[in-house]
């Protein structure tokens, strides 16, 4: 690349079908390292289904996903994490009946020790790396919500909506990933939560460097707010790809979220 | 309710804890030693009447609390009180046999808690896996000069070993389908004991009994006139047993490898996108929970001297299934009082002897219904007493 930009992710001709449903569509599409990537689509345009193929819940049909420099199509879960990448759930998936910090320990899971030695008789050990993480998921709470830090022993929950976002968001985050994937974090929250959580979000990315976001959002003045780029699908095709304005300007967008008389109404 | 902030870190009343272990052990002892039928039954009403005031005057948290407060104290008293309980015991076969049989069905249900309370894995093959433990005692014991001790890890092995043949078929498939493989895997245990003849069929076999640095467990002995029945070798082995499963499946529970089972158990899909390898750790809670219920069924074997396939059948599985139930999933205090009441009971209260999987059967329907979490349920966990995130 002539621009000095560097591709971090690009999917080629990625193609999900399901059945006689093509989730995706060819799929081309580049994200680059550092960047604030926005994905956005009516219901069932593939959004999702390109998370869940990337990061190796379902295989590709056809195509491929190229990550840093490697192949990366179809890899397990596993792989697809320990190469860096972390994501939440459309659906929120954190584990009510365990505590705050439990549920960030799972993100964190490939950096725990499990060897029998620290955890069932040398325990002091496991004391040592229990200190250590503890107090990076406090550093890391803090970010979010300083109160939320206070409650690491209670169960998820007990804690409120927002909360519980929050805390999916921190368990992605806290095996610092390079590549983070959140699947419509907004969904069930008000727009001053949302807000805020995505203004923390930004400031988080801002501090940890080198860290890539892609975000799957319905909300438009979200995607505006904190994306740089951001793609439209629709029926597993990508339409359009660019800034904000450039894609909201777009008139096959326009026919997609609101049908053919478009224009008028965003005027 | 939340501790005020500003509490000082002073030393946790042993009150309650102590209070409850006393009228519990006074409660069971009194049962042990009532034989009339109506006495039972009275007792029965008794303890139920108890249990539901106490609930109801916040009692049973309030001991809860204070076990979890003075963990090691109250783990040290409890053994020495039921140490006490069957001192108390000391010339009855009957008693003793009994209290050992509660003891190695605790040992068998923590195993089986490895798997279903903390993995996810239900395992209706809990008798068979007592079972191979109990063969290998008995196939291993009359062979060969190995040392009776040795025999337990053994069967455990061999548990393990032979279980893990299941662990294919469980990793392609999930939840009921699972147990379904577990199932048909108890069914065809026996059914291959009973057919194939070189194991003694129908019949059984005789198992040694157990002996240690030149002690023979089936020796009864005297101790100044003191007439001691020699079940209370093997209840006191089984009590060091226990508490040595016990703590070992505790440590687990409190540290990485329980929170993984704990990330495997409640969502696949996510947990498998945080890097956790599923069919690893199933296979390890799998593993572990066999060897550990091997280990109880070798014991149990050299206890009773003789086994045969109808002691390892389907419905021995489904009481082990229903201990862990009852007792709240993963809770290790749960399962040690589950175990106790469902052992002893059906064996003093002999109306319910031939109805006791349809008593069963109700309870745990009542109990999912009322109180999914079990009598005791599991506590959230603690990595350390005392220690907070």
């Amino acid at each position: 690349m002539n621009t000095g930009v560097q591709i971090l992710l690009s999917s080629r001709q990625a193609t999900k079908r399901f059945g006689g449903v093509i989730a995706l569509d060819q799929l081309n599409l580049d994200i680059f390292r550092r960047e604030f990537f926005g994905v956005i689509g009516p219901n069932g345009s593939g959004k999702t289904t390109l998370f869940n193929t990337l990061t190796g819940i379902f295989p590709l049909t056809s195509g491929s996903f190229v990550y840093d420099g490697r192949d990366l199509t179809n890899s397990t879960p596993q792989q697809v994490c320990r190469a860096g990448i972390a994501r939440t759930f459309q659906r929120s998936r954190v584990c009510l009946g365990l505590s705050v910090f439990d549920n960030l320990m799972i993100g964190n899971h490939i950096f725990l020790d499990h060897g029998v030695w620290s955890n069932l008789i040398n325990r002091k050990l496991l004391y040592r790396q229990l200190e250590e993480m503890a107090e990076r998921a406090r550093t890391l709470l803090m970010t979010f919500d300083p109160k939320l830090a206070g409650r690491m022993g209670e169960l998820v929950g007990n804690q409120p909506m927002i909360d519980r976002r929050r805390i999916e968001i921190c368990r992605a985050l806290i095996s610092a990933p390079k590549l983070l994937l959140l699947d419509e974090p907004s969904a069930g929250m008000t727009q001053r939560e949302m807000h805020e959580l995505m203004d923390n979000l930004v400031e988080f990315k801002r501090r940890a460097g080198d860290l890539t976001i892609v975000l799957i959002e319905h909300e438009m003045k979200i995607i505006e707010r904190v994306t740089d780029r951001c793609a439209v699908l629709n029926f597993g095709r990508k339409i359009c790809e660019g800034s904000y304005a450039q894609v909201v300007a777009n008139l096959e967008v326009q026919e997609a979220y609101l049908g053919t008389n478009a224009k008028s109404v965003l005027a | 309710m939340r501790a005020p902030p500003e509490e000082p870190p002073a030393r946790k009343s042993v009150f309650f804890g102590v209070g409850g272990l006393l009228a519990a052990m006074l409660y069971l002892a009194l049962v042990l030693r009532v034989d009339s039928q109506s006495a039972i039954l009275g007792l029965l009403a008794i303890g139920a009447t108890g249990v539901f005031i106490a609930a109801r005057l916040d009692l049973i948290s309030a001991f809860r609390q204070s076990y979890r407060d003075n963990e090691r104290v109250m783990d040290v008293l409890s053994i020495v009180a039921v140490l006490i309980l069957a001192a108390g015991f000391h010339n009855s076969s009957f008693i003793l046999f009994l209290l050992t049989t509660v003891l190695i069905n605790i040992i068998a249900c923590l195993g089986l808690n490895l798997q279903f309370g903390y993995a996810g894995m239900l395992n209706f093959a809990g008798a068979a896996m007592l079972g191979v433990g109990g063969y290998t005692a008995a196939l291993l014991g009359q062979n060969a000069a190995i040392p009776p001790i040795l025999l337990l890890p053994l069967g455990g092995l061999f548990a393990a070993v032979i279980g893990s043949i299941l662990l294919p078929p469980m990793l392609r498939t999930q939840g009921h389908y699972s147990a379904v493989v577990t199932i048909a895997f108890n069914l065809l245990f026996t059914t291959f004991l009973e057919v194939y003849g070189g194991f003694g069929g129908t019949q059984g076999l005789p198992v040694q009994s157990m002996s240690l640095l030149g002690l023979d467990f089936n020796d009864d002995w005297k101790i100044n006139g003191f007439e001691v029945a020699f079940y209370a070798n093997y209840f006191v082995l089984g009590l060091m047993l226990t508490v040595i499963v016990a703590a070992v499946v505790r440590r687990m529970e409190r540290s990485w490898i329980g929170l993984s089972l704990d990330a495997v158990r409640l969502d696949e899909t996510s947990a498998r996108c945080f890097g956790v390898n599923i069919a690893l750790w199933k296979a390890v809670a799998f593993m572990s929970g066999n060897f550990i219920i091997g280990l109880a069924g070798t014991f149990y074997a050299l206890m009773l001297g003789y086994i045969a396939p109808t002691n390892f059948t389907f419905g021995d599985s489904l009481i082990l299934v229903t201990i862990i139930i009852l007792g709240g999933l993963g809770s290790i205090w749960g399962v040690i009082l589950t175990a106790a009441i469902v052992i002893i009971l059906p064996e003093k209260l002999q109306a319910i002897q031939e109805y006791r999987f349809l008593l069963y059967a109700i309870v745990v329907t009542f109990v999912l219904l009322f109180q999914p979490g079990g009598l005791l349920p599991r506590a959230p966990r603690i990595f350390f007493p005392g220690w907070r995130p």
